[in-house]
């Protein structure tokens, strides 16, 4: 998340997909050969997208890989009814386990002892149960934090969190880049200005640090201005931080391709039939950068996910208790040492999380944009 | 991040009446008493002390406000009166003994006027001699620097142009002062029973009246102790020497120290400051190990760690303004339903599980027996449903970027929900927390909170924390907004001794009665524990000669093998 | 052109002045975030706090206030509020240990991106493809602060061993060798990422231009296979590497390295950033926004030029 662009393979300042290659150029005979000389006519573009994705086994283990991982999130509520029999935020810090057949602490007792000359002796406690795998029945299986909370629990809450910001934050970006980039390319002239010198100012910013400014300020007392009503701990904060920071990097690319588009001559055509602004935008340019839009966003997704991860590092992001994958890598690590597990699942599941996401994300840009290529755009 | 959080000083000094037990030999840097096996030798001196030392806010006198700059400050800026260098596990650590002055001074007037003679022939160390005139300079360069110090000398007659406007402060006609003669006249408004204490905190500490009205920083104000700062940049690093115009054994409290010179290493990154320290780079760790590694370093290191108990007090504050709190019951429950051993255990052991407000090394400390509020989550869920705000909703306020303290926060909510009450977290970050649940607007029902002391005299804690006349609007420091009248009053009365009875044990009574009556009676807070902090040495060093004195250990008095 | 270089440069200014408004609203209306309050410490007199707001400006309308701070920052006198400390000096302090693990890194990662990117193309198809691109692409995956975590506790922190140092700086003039050792795991850290990015866009660039005319011209007039990698195909494909070098640089000097500074406690502008926001002191925040958003803006604006320049196609408007 340090990086700042990773839209795709795109660069989206210089360097990006441009719109003269969307899929709908290729024509029958060229495309037949790319499909082994099997029947294409009469399909539909993205029929023959879906077809080919079908094909990318890779892509498609990896996206099952991530629907895993939402359903697991998404049944987090069952397995703390179930199989862990504590709460996501459910402390236990003086509880005792049994681990096949003996008593032991959840989190280690110290105590300390002071001598009749006054000398302090501290022996250390305060060291959370580890792994437990199957040991203690279902609870505990990936181990307590410091508060005798289910780490296990609190990993598939924290999924859900991380998910959910992810998604919508990169679901109100694309929105939006997709509006502006829509506005932008059509009017062009003074909204295009406007817009451009609006991409051009969040570019400025070092984007983690635009976001952790935000994150904190907004995180203190929330947001109440105009109608908007939202307190510091909602999940909303976040997302609303993240979807912001990273509107230039999908709009700027999307506001070149409908710059090009709009010089083409079926926009000439539909213009001379009296079709009004809006319904250029949306049913003649709209489906001719759909492609795009749905590669840039499966991309960015694992962009703003590791992204949330980042603010949380830095306090930034979810609130707690309620844990997110960056909280519970930011809390894991002052037990390090004790511990490394706390960190070192919530890293795993967010890595792996990503990974499908990525590619499972460059298979469907193969499918939908196979001739897409790096390309300077100005 | 691995920070530790801003957190107010303390210098410590005093207490211990009348029964000063004054161990001959422990001043002047030499000749320490070995024959007792508790006494810490003095040492030899050595060319140069490495240490890693915590960040700071300022290094100038007049400004800072953090425990790692008041603990070089003992070594070089003194005030008129200092506190005693002792071993407060051997020794009376908490004694007032003349520092720049020759001695404690002469109190007259009831109790009203203070005069106070400077020593002859004291210089600072760029030369200039210390003049009588510099206290007063000192006084007034604190208010011009808008000093966070300024508040504690509010008793002093003609103080308050000063207060309305401290950058336009010129004058203080209650304090007189004689170049020729050295002698030194405060005069205050009412008695003022912790005055030499206040005496004694660096924004007391005379600077040469040269000093620019303005953060001074590189290098540091002219210093008039053993030692000087000679360089300082913030944050990074630090070098003090040796003083050359300090006046050997002049003054008996303060020993002339070991160390020609200190090079110290500054971060707040504790498991950078102790692997320093244990690879022998570095010689002292300021900082605090880190919480996970101290088994590990205890194990590998059992003769290079030591513990000390601090004069701090760790505790929960509920507003007694806004239900469920102001009920008794209520106050009482959450007494009942917090486990002190697992809140020192969330601090991997590094604290002493209290029920007192005061700490224990105060001489007004009585421990309360029995023990008032034995870990009882049955009994305390009965008092929630006594007092009638079951499943009330309630908001527990704690510090985010600490891990301690948001795991302390979150340690409390989980067991206000096992009692009854719907429990809420709202975590802030340090660096405001305490303007934020000390604005009465934001109306903060309960939560974390912590208090070191500034000076060793329970007006530090009762009268800054629990006096109900002292609540205001904004910037408020009685978070519980504890307003027990007939307490409000008996400190009011505790406070304004003269310093004669301010040591008494009647007057230790006193505040010790106070103790019971708002911890065990109005359960006015939730004490938990008093924190233990490490000092780590790397085997050149002798442990032994380290000592604790009240708040804090004195570099100039460690010594080498 | 001329015209085209002022343009830009005006722009230039004018998001600057408009990115440190924004970082200036975002912070002055903090709850509890008054400055004053806290410099008056907890025995807080209202004067003092009267007299602290004057002295600071604070006093003033919150447009002024911001042209206030801009117009000290500028001439050096900006201060912060928790510790008095000077923001460009600080500022300046950090950028030796900035610069040296954005250097380091950068040479790492360029290096590295580059070589598996070869690679890569080279194979294309092949397992050791498949095995580089899925290597990179892990790469991309991993959250910057828990490497950063991982590797500092593995291998610093008796994880597996302690052979590096526990975080902290060394200064190069101080000791090269600790220098360059202290700085192994940041360096690490934070190109693990840029090198598997690289690497992809670098592949596609060589398979592209693979197909290009120049390049079937070359293979028509016979050339080595190697000759027509190295001299033709790597070097058209580059060329957007270097572009994307230059803004992905400009970011990380800029401000953009924070989390990996901040886990391995280096103290460069970074680090300086996150201790600000954790202090909330906005004049620290407003100097390394605006030191940040130069390099990125400038760096910008310079590889446009350079491109108007080079490329007689694009138009200046």
């Amino acid at each position: 998340m340090l990086r700042r662009r990773r839209a795709g393979s795109a660069h989206p300042f210089t360097v990006a997909t441009t719109g003269q290659e969307e899929f709908t150029l290729d024509t029958a005979s060229e495309l037949a050969a790319e499909e082994g000389g099997t029947r294409i006519e009469g399909r539909s573009p993205w029929a023959l997208a879906a077809r080919r994705l079908r094909r990318n086994h890779v892509a498609l283990v990896f996206l099952g890989i991530f629907l895993l991982v939402l359903v697991a999130c998404l049944l987090a509520p069952v397995y703390a009814g179930h199989v862990s029999h504590l709460a996501k935020n459910d402390t236990n810090p003086g509880g005792v386990i049994t681990v096949n057949g003996q008593q032991v602490n959840v989190i280690s007792q110290g105590h300390t002892t002071i001598g009749k000359d006054g000398t302090v002796h501290v022996f250390p406690g305060g060291v959370p149960i580890g792994p437990q795998w199957g040991a203690a029945g279902g609870s505990y299986v990936l181990g307590a934090d410091d508060l005798g909370r289910d780490t296990a629990t609190r990993l598939l809450y924290g999924g859900r969190n991380s998910l959910f910001i992810g998604g919508f934050s990169a679901l109100i970006c694309t929105f939006f880049s997709v509006v502006f980039a829509l506005l932008a390319g059509y009017f062009r002239g003074v909204p295009d200005w406007i817009i451009s010198r609006f991409f051009d100012l969040i570019w400025a910013f070092p984007v983690v640090l635009l976001g952790i400014a935000l994150g904190t300020a907004l995180s203190i007392n929330g947001f109440n201005h105009w109608f908007i009503h939202v307190s510091g701990q909602s999940l909303w904060i976040p997302t609303a931080v993240i979807s912001f920071v990273f509107i230039p990097y999908i709009g700027r690319p999307l506001r070149g391709q409908v710059l090009a588009l709009r010089e083409r001559e079926f926009i000439e055509a539909a213009t001379s039939q009296g079709a009004g602004p809006l319904r250029i935008m949306f049913t003649e340019l709209l489906p001719n950068i759909a492609s795009s839009v749905l590669v840039l966003f499966t991309l960015i997704v694992a962009n703003t996910i590791l992204t949330e991860a980042a603010l949380s590092f830095l306090g930034a992001g979810v609130q707690p208790p309620n844990p997110s994958w960056g909280t519970m890598i930011a809390d894991g690590q002052n037990k390090l040492a004790n511990d490394p597990w706390l960190s070192l699942f919530p890293g795993i599941m967010l890595a792996i999380t990503v990974l499908s996401l990525n590619i499972f994300g460059d298979g469907l840009r193969d499918a939908l944009d196979p001739r897409a290529k790096v390309r300077i755009e100005h | 991040m691995r920070r530790k959080r801003v957190r107010s000083v303390a210098v410590a000094t005093v207490v211990a009446a009348g029964l000063a037990l004054v161990v001959g030999a422990c001043g002047g840097g030499g000749g320490g008493s070995s024959s007792t096996t508790s006494a810490a030798p003095s040492g030899s001196t050595f060319p140069t002390l490495k240490v890693v030392w915590g960040t700071t806010d300022y290094m100038d006198p007049g400004l800072s406000y953090r425990l790692e700059s008041w603990q070089l400050f003992q070594d070089t800026y003194l005030g008129l009166v200092v506190k005693a260098r002792k071993s407060c596990q051997t020794d009376d650590c908490t004694k007032i003994e003349p520092g720049l002055a020759t001695s404690i001074g002469t109190v007259s007037n009831g109790a009203k006027t203070y005069e106070f003679t400077l020593r002859k022939g004291l210089k600072y160390s760029n030369g200039e001699p210390v003049k009588a005139s510099d206290f007063k300079n000192t006084i007034i360069r604190d208010f011009n620097l808008n000093s966070p110090g300024i508040g504690f000398y509010s008793n002093i007659v003609g103080i308050d142009a000063c207060e309305a406007n401290p950058t336009k402060c010129k004058d203080i006609s209650g304090i007189v002062t004689d170049d020729n003669a050295g002698t030194i006249k405060i005069d205050l408004k009412a008695p003022q029973s912790d005055f030499l204490y206040v005496l004694s905190i660096p924004f007391s500490s005379l600077v040469p009246s040269s000093t620019p009205k303005k953060d001074t920083e590189n290098p540091p104000p002219a210093a008039n102790g053993p030692y000087y700062i000679a360089s300082y940049s913030p944050s990074k690093s630090f070098v003090v020497k040796r003083n050359p115009y300090w006046k050997k054994g002049e003054i008996s409290a303060i020993p002339d120290g070991n160390p020609d010179k200190i090079v110290a290493l500054m971060t707040d990154d504790l498991a950078q400051a102790a692997q320093l320290v244990a690879s022998g780079k570095y010689m002292y760790d300021e900082n605090t190990l880190p919480t996970d590694r101290l088994s590990f370093y205890k194990n590998k290191y059992p003769n290079l760690i030591k513990f000390f108990t601090t004069p701090s007090t760790y505790y929960f504050f509920m507003n007694q303004r806004t239900p469920p709190f102001n009920s008794l019951q209520a106050r009482q429950a959450v007494n009942y339903a917090i486990d002190r051993n697992q809140l020192v255990n969330l601090r991997g052991g590094l604290g002493v599980p209290t029920y007192n407000f005061l700490p224990p090394s105060y001489p007004q400390y009585k421990k309360l027996t029995p023990t008032p509020y034995p870990y009882d989550l049955a009994k305390a869920k009965q008092l929630v449903q006594q007092s009638g705000t079951a499943g009330m909703k309630v908001t527990v306020y704690t510090i985010g970027d600490v891990s301690i303290d948001k795991a302390t926060g979150e340690y409390l909510q989980g067991q206000l929900k096992k009692i009854g009450w719907n429990a809420q977290i709202r975590e802030l970050a340090g660096a405001n927390y305490f303007t934020i649940i000390g604005n009465q607007s934001t109306k903060a029902q309960i939560g974390f909170t912590d208090w070191f002391e500034d000076y060793p005299y329970p007006t530090d804690w009762f009268n800054v924390l629990l006096n109900g006349d002292r609540i205001t609007q904004v910037h408020n420091n009685n978070y519980g907004n504890v307003d027990v009248k007939s307490a409000n009053t008996e400190m009011n009365r505790l406070a304004h001794l003269p310093p004669s009875q301010a040591l008494s044990s009647s007057t230790n009574d006193a505040w010790a009665k106070l103790d019971n009556d708002l911890m065990v009676k109005n359960a006015a807070a939730a004490p938990y524990l008093n924190g233990i902090i490490t000092s780590f040495f790397s085997d050149q060093m002798n442990v032994a000669c380290d000592i604790f004195t009240d708040n804090q250990d004195d570099p100039a008095q460690f010594c080498m093998k | 052109m001329v015209a085209f270089i002022i343009r830009r440069i005006f722009g230039m200014v004018l998001v600057l002045l408009c990115v440190t408004f924004i970082v200036y609203l975002i912070f002055i209306k903090i709850p509890g975030g008054d400055p004053a309050q806290r410099i008056a410490g907890k025995v807080a007199t209202t004067g003092n706090i009267i007299a602290i707001r004057h002295k600071l400006g604070l006093d003033h309308n919150f447009v002024i206030q911001w042209f206030d701070m801009l117009k000290s920052l500028f001439s050096g006198q900006l201060v912060s509020y928790y510790d008095g400390t000077n923001v460009a000096q600080q500022i300046w302090e950090g950028m030796p240990a900035t610069f040296s693990l954005c250097i380091g890194a950068g040479i790492i990662w360029l290096g590295f991106g580059v070589l598996i990117g070869t690679i890569s193309a080279v194979y294309a198809g092949r397992f050791s493809d498949r095995m580089i691109t899925g290597l990179a692409l892990v790469g991309i995956s991993l959250p910057v602060a828990w490497l950063g975590l991982i590797l500092r506790y593995l291998f610093a922190e008796d994880g597996l061993g302690s052979w590096f140092p526990d975080g902290g700086y060394v200064p190069l003039t101080q000791d090269p060798v600790q220098w360059a050792y202290s700085l192994i795991l940041p360096w690490l850290t934070l190109s693990v990422l840029f090198i598997g990015f690289y690497g992809r866009v670098l592949r596609s660039n060589i398979l592209d231009t693979i197909n290009e005319d120049f390049v079937r011209t070359a293979k028509a007039k016979g050339l080595s296979s190697r000759r027509i990698m190295v001299k033709h195909v790597l070097r058209a494909s580059l060329i957007p590497i270097v572009t994307l070098f230059g803004l992905d640089f400009a970011a990380v000097l800029g401000g953009g390295a924070i989390i990996t500074e901040t886990v391995y406690t280096l103290h460069g502008v970074g680090y300086y950033a996150a201790q600000a926001i954790g202090n909330l002191d906005l004049p620290p925040l407003m100097g390394v926004t605006l030191y940040g958003a130069t390099f990125i803006v400038v760096f910008s604006t310079l590889i446009d030029i350079a491109y108007a320049y080079l490329d007689p196609r694009i138009r200046l408007s």
